[in-house]
């Protein structure tokens, strides 16, 4: 057996770098509307020029901390549903508002906040390919969305994995903008992370991350005895979920 | 504006030890990091602007700079990071808080204060929504205020962004004649955020004359060594480095470093080594940091030596060309940005669609350019926005250093100005007037130039003559204070049909340059061949010839295929291209054109009746039945359909100019490409075709309209009766429906204006008033700014009554567009184009 790592030295950002990632090419032709259509090899050809070309020259970079959950008006307590619930992170004065995550962090001991990003080449690429042509431009953006899905899952084993040799179970990954958790909690996430330094992740007033193919989420640390935790089932708690093109077709944008 | 003369660049500097310092003979320690002495002291508060403390708490922060005074910092840089009109939110006035700012290091007994300025704290365009003006406006007003203030030098700090600190340095160096220290932020990568290496740094921010440049913050002095020696390569002035006492945690809600005092000095020696002369130390460094780095500076007598080597460096953002003085160094110039003889570029910047430009840029990238020629010259044209735009558009989708190529100094002016790196002009000539007009915005700009060997007295025949000139205009050059490695004399091919004796002046003139004036050289090839038979041949044999004479910079088509082979060869010849490996990877299982049968086109001919083959075997052939007006070539039709509905433009444009060959132009569009467009609809609407299918093929018609429009004589032109406005809304930076959307219609025929992303309602509703449109689609992907999208909708309504208004995007459903009043709801962009049709054909018939 190895040692016991060492405690979580809370809100220490960690930077990581994700060489070599594939992207999922049947997940990126999804995101393009593909569902089973067949497609002559010209136009596959096309794409899979473009995911290797994200594959080849874009460098996923990723950031993640630990906080301690301070309090909140949802934990652990039957108000974990109401609309007025939050999370509050201890350290660095960051709440999660609304019903939704306060359910999913609902006994969580600990939050584990990331970001990733396909950094200022993605954006210039991005731009190149708008200017060079539609399709281009759809494809290569489906194919960077993808990658950029990768490198979320990567950060997010990567949490997995340290929290379980801490003996704590992780929840799945929930972002901003999923069920009532408001993109407006962007600035202050990115802020925790230290994301423009460490990554150069920047939020607009929109609460737009730039570069765009870029993910933050937020992902519960539960005790390992605590009680299993629902089901991962990001459509559940989604926006798009009456008006989902992929759901209409039986399939969904995570693949299952 | 304070634009200052020609001469060395006059910088005012006080007292001994700060001008020693810019002249690289003596050391200048700054003091250590402000925001963490803040927090220690207890007075940085969450949301707070620490700025407002020189207000407020004036003796703390005085105290703060007093014990870096005390540790033995030459300079205190003061409290005004963000000390700008956007971060200060009106909580204060710029002057008031660098006044107060200057006060306080005035007051701890510093030697030199310096005033600081760090980034506005909003992207710039392309990546954020901030305008070069906008930053450079904001820095002026903080530059001002600390001159006034009385500061001794001004510190630009943590730039991420080239373009952003070129704004900061341009209004330090134009509104005030303080010493300018220019420092940039690099990460673990050895790059800024923003991708910008150390090497561009340093060339550009030194050539624009800041009198140190450097680096600060992000890591700690062991992970800056490198990028301080390669600054130290490429910087023509002293390097400052203030490195951070190693990464910051947050531990208990506070931000902490781990360097020591001890290891943070210990790591400096080496960027002392490096020929850093002006030290400090950034964020989590302390008074106790900047005492032990003061006793390892005072144990040196002098600064390092710093490695400079002299070179015509060229760079855009993120990658520099180097061409060393007294080593061989080719790099090509892509000529093919420049409308003369380019009717389809001439039509595209007519039509302001930059987006063409790119699509030459990125194939002259692909084929091998090193640096790009941008020529936007029309008469029609309003020259200095169009290079501007040009030059915009271009530094944000390709990295090659861009030529900014006009004959009207103040296009060059205005492209040059917000321009993130270090171009090449072309050009100046001989002529005084040239020379007065050209070398001044050089200078400032920090750009290199292309001297052309010509004068009042026109083109010299023989070589001496041309020589001349360039003497005359390297002394110029420096005289205006642009030194000799900037600058690259072209000698001036003339055509070897009319003026043959002088294809040997030009060579031997290119000699006389390369060994006399010691710098770089460039040719415009192809004029050589003018008027003679296989002109790729002659240029390709000038071409060797040149290089034989010492061309650095040829100018060309990269296209071609002959130019290629010759660069490529000659690089193994003059040894850039080591141990041949890129020739060999390029050329050894390449067949030799001289064997074999001649290379034709087969490939293409042969691909209509493969996809005619395909289209039968796969049961497409009928899906557009032929019309009668088609009936004779009822193949072609069929195989035309065929690369529509399977979305191949390649072929697209030999097959129509083929059918057009005998057949009226509105039968093919009508019989062919429109059935087939529609085809592809119902397809898409089945479920059949998913989008890029939809796309592709859209892209194969318009293929095939290029080329009937360009029969018809004119540009392509839509129905300019069926205008669509589409934007997509103020906040919102995902475009890619809209993108998709203006792509259908526009192959549908209407006459699309498109305002991109992130517009301002009142930019919508001036477009429908200036266009007199009748119809605007607007999107928006996320549901924080379906707000501003409904502030659309309702503003054109009132103030453009009888407008229509479609909406899409991935949030909005049909009941979602109806509440917010859209006047229709396109669920996808085939649903888009329909509602335009049907838009249009009511509207046209009165309804």
């Amino acid at each position: 057996m190895t040692a016991a790592p060492a405690p979580w030295a809370h809100g220490r950002p960690e930077t990581a770098r994700f060489a070599g990632l594939s992207l999922d090419r049947a997940e990126a032709l999804r995101y393009a509307g593909h569902a089973g259509q067949r497609m002559d090899g010209g136009l596959r050809a096309r794409f899979d020029e473009l995911a290797d070309a994200c594959e080849r020259t874009l460098r996923p970079a990723g950031v993640w901390a630990v906080f301690p959950v301070a309090g909140g008006s949802g934990i652990g307590a039957p108000e974990a549903g109401r609309p007025d619930a939050r999370v509050e992170l201890a350290g660095c004065g960051l709440a999660l508002p609304g019903a939704d995550i306060s359910r999913h962090l609902e006994g969580a001991r600990e939050v584990a906040l990331m970001a990733c990003t396909l950094g200022a080449q993605s954006e210039r690429e991005l731009r190149k390919h708008a200017a060079l042509g539609p399709v281009d431009a759809l494809l290569y953006g489906a194919a960077a969305s993808a990658l950029v899905e990768a490198a979320a899952d990567a950060m997010e084993a990567l949490v997995v994995e340290q929290a379980a040799a801490r003996g704590l179970r992780a929840g799945f990954r929930y972002s901003p903008g999923y069920g009532d958790l408001p993109l407006s909690v962007q600035p202050a996430l990115a802020d925790a992370l230290d994301a423009a330094r460490r990554i150069g992740l920047a939020v607009t007033e929109a609460y737009v991350l730039v570069p765009a193919k870029s993910v933050t989420a937020v992902i519960g640390l539960f005790d390992a005895d605590a009680p299993a935790p629902q089901a991962r089932n990001a459509c559940e708690t989604c926006q798009l979920r009456e008006r989902c093109p992929l759901r209409e077709r039986g399939t969904t944008c995570h693949g299952s | 504006m304070a634009h200052e003369g020609s001469g060395a660049f006059p910088a005012r500097t006080e007292g001994d030890l700060l001008s020693r310092a810019l002249s690289g003979e003596g050391f200048l320690v700054l003091d250590g990091a402000m925001g963490t002495q803040l927090q220690a002291r207890g007075l940085a508060r969450a949301g707070a602007i620490p700025e407002l403390l020189n207000l407020t708490n004036p003796d703390d922060v005085t105290a703060i700079h007093a014990d870096y005074v005390v540790a033995g910092a030459d300079v205190v840089t003061t409290n005004t990071f963000g000390a700008n009109s956007r971060k200060l939110e009106g909580h204060a006035t710029v002057a008031e808080v660098c006044r107060a700012g200057a006060a306080c290091a005035r007051a701890a007994g510093a030697r030199y204060v310096a005033g600081d300025i760090g980034p506005v704290g909003a992207l710039l365009e392309p990546l954020g929504a901030m305008t070069f003006e906008e930053a450079y406006d904001l820095f002026a007003e903080q530059v001002d205020a600390l001159c006034a203030a009385g500061c001794d030098l001004v510190l630009i700090e943590t730039m991420a962004d080239l373009r952003e600190a070129k704004a900061a340095l341009l209004a330090a160096r134009e509104r005030c004649d303080l010493p300018v220290v220019a420092t940039m932020t690099f990460g673990e990568d050895g790059r800024t955020f923003l991708g910008t290496p150390p090497e561009v740094a340093a060339a550009v921010l030194s050539s624009m004359g800041a009198q140190a440049v450097g680096l600060n913050c992000s890591l700690g002095p062991c992970e800056l060594a490198g990028a301080a020696r390669t600054m130290a390569r490429f910087s023509r002035c002293p390097v400052a480095a203030q490195p951070n006492a190693g990464l910051p945690r947050v531990e208990g809600g506070d931000t902490v470093y781990d360097v020591s005092p001890e290891e943070f000095a210990c790591a400096m020696e080496d960027l002392l080594d490096a020929g850093a002369n002006i030290v400090g130390g950034c964020c989590g460094t302390s008074p106790a940091h900047i005492a032990r780095l003061r006793q390892a500076v005072d144990a040196r007598r002098a600064p390092a030596p710093r490695a400079f080597e002299p070179a015509c460096v060229l760079a855009s953002a993120q990658e520099a060309v180097v061409l060393p003085k007294g080593r061989p160094r080719i790099a090509v110039i892509g000529e093919r940005i420049n409308p003369t003889g380019k009717p389809k570029l001439k039509a595209a910047l007519r039509a302001g669609d930059f987006d063409y430009l790119v699509g030459e840029a990125v194939a002259q990238q692909e084929a091998g350019a090193d640096v790009l020629d941008v020529n936007v010259g029309l008469p029609e044209l309003d020259e200095p926005a169009a290079l501007r735009a040009a030059v915009e558009k271009l530094a944000a989708t390709v990295t090659l250093p861009l030529v900014l190529d006009s004959s009207d100094p103040a296009a060059i002016e205005a492209a040059v100005r917000g321009y993130a790196g270090k171009p090449l002009v072309n050009s100046v000539n001989g002529k005084r007037e040239s020379l007065d007009a050209v070398l001044p915005l050089v200078r400032k700009y920090g750009c290199a130039v292309i001297g052309l060997t010509l004068d009042e007295g026109g083109i010299p025949p023989a070589a001496e003559g041309r020589f001349a000139i360039a003497e005359r205009i390297v002394r110029a050059a420096e005289e205006a204070g642009v030194p000799r490695q900037d600058v690259v004399i072209d000698c001036l091919v003339m055509a070897a049909a009319t003026n043959q004796d002088e294809a040997r002046e030009i060579l031997r003139a290119v000699s006389l340059v390369k060994e006399r004036l010691g710098v770089r050289t460039a040719l415009g090839v192809s004029n050589v061949s003018f008027g003679l038979p296989q002109r790729p041949l002659v240029n390709a044999t000038f071409l060797a010839a040149a290089f034989g004479c010492g061309l650095d910079l040829p100018i060309l088509n990269p296209l071609s295929g002959r130019y290629r082979d010759t660069v490529a060869a000659f690089k193994v010849l003059n040894g850039q291209d080591a141990g041949a490996a890129g020739f060999i990877g390029d050329y050894a299982q390449a067949p030799d054109p001289y064997d074999g049968p001649a290379a034709g086109d087969a490939g293409l001919v042969g691909d209509a009746p493969r996809a005619l083959a395909e289209a039968a075997s796969e049961g497409l052939s009928d899906a557009v039945p032929v019309p009668p007006e088609l009936a004779d070539a009822a193949d072609a039709v069929r195989s035309m359909a065929h690369l529509i509905l399977t979305g191949r433009k390649g072929p697209m444009p030999r097959a129509t100019e083929r059918l057009l060959e005998g057949h009226d132009p509105l039968d093919v569009v009508n019989g062919v490409f429109m059935p087939a467009l529609d085809e592809v609809g119902a397809r898409f609407e089945r479920g059949e075709f998913f989008l890029p299918q939809l796309m592709a093929s859209a892209e194969a018609v318009k293929a095939g309209f290029d080329v009937v429009r360009a029969r018809a004589g004119g540009p392509a032109e839509a129905d300019d009766e069926r205008r669509v406005v589409v934007a997509t809304v103020k906040g919102d930076i995902h475009d890619i429906g809209k993108n998709i959307v203006k792509m259908l219609l526009e192959n549908y025929g209407f006459a699309v204006i498109d305002l991109g992303r992130d517009v301002d309602p009142q930019d919508v509703l001036r477009a429908v008033r200036k266009h007199d449109a009748r119809l605007v689609g607007l999107s928006a992907l996320m549901t924080t700014t379906v707000k501003a999208m409904e502030e659309t909708v309702e503003l054109v309504h009132r103030e453009a009554p009888g407008t229509k208004v479609f909406v899409g995007g991935a949030v909005l459903t049909a009941d979602y567009a109806a509440r917010i009043g859209a006047d229709f709801y396109g669920k996808d962009a085939a649903e888009a184009a329909r509602i335009a049709e049907k838009f249009f054909a009511e509207e046209g018939s009165g309804k």
